[in-house]
């Protein structure tokens, strides 16, 4: 572990770091594309936030205030399929094994109505969470789809509270809500849902999951700015939250079908695209004109929407998406840490320069998962390209 | 009738067609006038990156005369637009950004009729305002079809054919009315490097035909549909290997045989 001393001193030397190249990048080539051996040292990242809780979970992150965080059910739940993947394309099984084991820890904490709970495991209770329900529910598909059926109830029972939480109007009520408040980046939920109905046949699962994307695209207007893509009321779109919710109804395309989604997709990218072509570093939030709001870029949300675009590529065959892709993957990968210190190599920062708003001083595991899955697209897609 | 020539980073420019264009323009009595954006040396240096990438210093050293080992025979340095300019007594603004303060106030007291787009940046509403008869620009890329940047590399992409557009400037990016449009051919060899060369003389033709065309008010200007095209950016290094890869490899469907026919 990494003691005080250490990570003031490389809080200092990373903030001197970011703001010399914050200053510059304005002035520098933009990030030529050099991904070699950046998968592997992500995933031998994401390795670490698994064995520093012991293998019981993700940790949350690394923090340069406060160290390694708790584990954290949430986004656990998502790692599980970036493991599951890179276990597949290295052929590795101790990554699958990881993989199960972070399945097995999430049946441990699932709660009493079958959601997921808000923040870290702790002794005071917390309610269920319907984002962090879904997130739980896509770690236990993919480990079933790899053949773990042990997974199959607790993924029901987590499918069946989405379910029966969800309101006639496609949104789900406050109490189950983060923040009180309705997300279009609850997509992502559906999307869960979706794949859960497309296994199970339980049909009600999928209407469900229908009604939310309907309530979703009510929320876009035309020029493809979402209301409610934000986490807490009174903040603004960021590009996390608005990769979310592409990500969501592109997915959810790709399994049901439907125009509309990709429509959505699409509009919301035109806008996005523009602005990573004609800034050096994507900023983190924009206001309902798109007009930037930040000064920070929000590392994950940039490589998120890199994901969603190679995506998008390959569903529209529009070689413009492919292209904003890897311009925006190669933003962040630029931004990897390529350090011996062991405690952040291989990992991306919340914001750009590190002190942003977005996970401020942290290195938050969600970031470095979401660079991972970007890789594996990043490589297909250019292979695909030779 | 006065025409201002804007253009950007003497440096590490691609002059020779600019040259040739500024004089013909002055042979055909237009009172000519150079004006260049990001005349800082950083400023260079970035647009030069960002035009050129690692390969600025050598294209630098090139141009300059200076890329050839002690004891070879070196070549004759380029000359500049700018250098051509004051040689030829033609007056030269320099600043930074168009929509500077100082750049208006130059282009101001230049007075053009007609605002000439030779490379340059992307020119600011109220630069617009200024030339009585308007701006033009050439653009490598067939409108309406393919606009924005890169859209040489682009239409190969698409297998579309190659070309270059004169058209009037407006706020949008290349949205104006389209004046002149002339296919590029390719043929068995083409690189993008080539082809580029081949686009900037096509441009220099079809600039200097515009801008007659608007001193006698014989203009046909032809609005574009919106709908009818896409905006396209820089293009990536991995698809751009693919484009010369297409080239290299004679799979491009338009390559010609040198006789114009396709």
């Amino acid at each position: 572990m990494s003691s005080f001393v250490h990570r003031t001193a490389a809080l200092a030397a990373l903030a001197t770091r970011d703001a010399l190249a914050a200053r510059s990048v304005e002035l520098l080539p933009r990030p030529s594309g050099d991904a070699r051996g950046a998968l592997e040292r992500a995933i031998a990242w994401l390795c670490r936030t698994h064995d520093v809780t012991d293998r019981r979970g993700s940790s949350k992150g690394f923090s340069l205030v406060r160290g390694w965080l708790p584990a954290y059910p949430e986004t656990t739940g998502y790692v599980i399929g970036t493991l599951i993947a890179y276990a597949e394309r290295s052929g590795q099984e101790g990554y699958a094994e990881r993989a199960r084991e972070m399945g097995d820890w999430e049946v441990e904490v699932q709660q009493g109505d079958g959601g997921v709970i808000e923040g870290t495991v702790g002794p005071e209770p917390r309610p269920s969470i319907v984002f962090n329900t879904g997130m739980v529910l896509h770690g236990w598909i993919d480990l079933i789809e790899a053949g773990e059926r042990r997974f199959e109830g607790p993924a029901r029972r987590a499918a069946r509270f989405l379910t029966d939480k969800i309101g006639g109007s496609g949104t789900w009520a406050p109490a189950v809500e983060y923040a009180g408040m309705p997300h279009t980046y609850n997509s992502r939920v559906a999307w869960a849902m979706l794949r859960w109905a497309e296994y199970s046949g339980e049909a009600d699962v999928s209407r469900a999951a229908l009604r939310h994307l309907d309530w979703v695209l009510s929320m876009q207007r035309a020029n493809g700015w979402f209301e409610s893509c934000i986490f807490r009321p009174g903040t603004l779109p960021s590009t996390h939250a608005i990769a979310y919710t592409l990500r969501g109804l592109l997915e959810s395309y790709a399994l049901v079908g439907g125009d509309h989604y990709l429509q959505a997709v699409r509009r919301t990218s035109e806008a996005l695209v523009r602005k990573l072509e004609t800034t050096a570093s994507l900023p983190a939030n924009f206001d309902a004109e798109w007009v930037v709001r930040s000064e920070h870029a929000c590392l994950t949300g940039t490589v998120q929407l890199g994901g969603v675009w190679l995506r998008l590529h390959e569903v529209d065959g529009d070689a413009r998406h492919l292209n904003a892709g890897l311009k925006a993957i190669d933003q962040v990968v630029a931004r990897q840490e390529r350090t011996r210190w062991t405690d952040i190599s291989g990992a991306i920062a919340g914001s750009f320069p590190i002190w942003g708003r977005y996970a401020p001083l942290q290195y938050p595991n969600w970031a470095t998962k979401f660079l991972a899955d970007a890789l594996m697209l990043r490589e297909e897609s250019v292979a695909r390209l030779r | 009738m006065r025409i201002s020539l804007v253009t950007r980073f003497p440096r590490v420019d691609t002059p020779a067609w600019k040259r040739k264009l500024a004089e013909a323009l002055l042979g055909d009595g237009f009172q000519l006038s150079v004006v260049y954006s990001r005349s800082t040396l950083v400023d260079q240096f970035r647009a030069g990156l960002g035009e050129f990438g690692p390969g600025l210093m050598r294209r630098y050293l090139s141009l300059s005369g200076r890329s050839e080992p002690p004891g070879q025979t070196r070549p004759a340095p380029v000359e500049t637009l700018a250098g051509w300019a004051q040689r030829r007594g033609v007056e030269v603004g320099r600043c930074g950004r168009l929509d500077d303060a100082d750049c208006l106030a130059t282009l101001r007291r230049l007075a053009p009729d007609i605002l000439v787009l030779a490379g340059s940046d992307i020119v600011p509403a109220s630069v617009l305002g200024v030339p009585s008869r308007g701006t033009i620009n050439g653009h490598y890329g067939l409108l309406p079809r393919y606009r924005g940047m890169n859209v040489t590399e682009w239409s190969i992409w698409h297998d579309d054919p190659v070309g270059v557009s004169v058209h009037m400037v407006d706020p949008g990016i290349d949205t104006g009315d389209v004046l002149l449009t002339e296919p590029v051919e390719a043929v068995v060899g083409d690189t993008l490097e080539t082809l580029r060369g081949k686009h900037q003389r096509v441009c220099g033709g079809l600039l200097l035909e515009a801008a007659r065309s608007l001193r006698a008010g014989t203009e046909r200007p032809a609005r574009q549909d919106p709908a009818a095209g896409r905006q396209f950016y820089r293009m990536h290094s991995h698809l751009r290997d693919v484009v010369e890869r297409k080239l290299a490899r004679g799979e491009y469907s338009w390559l010609g045989d040198g006789q114009g026919t396709p």
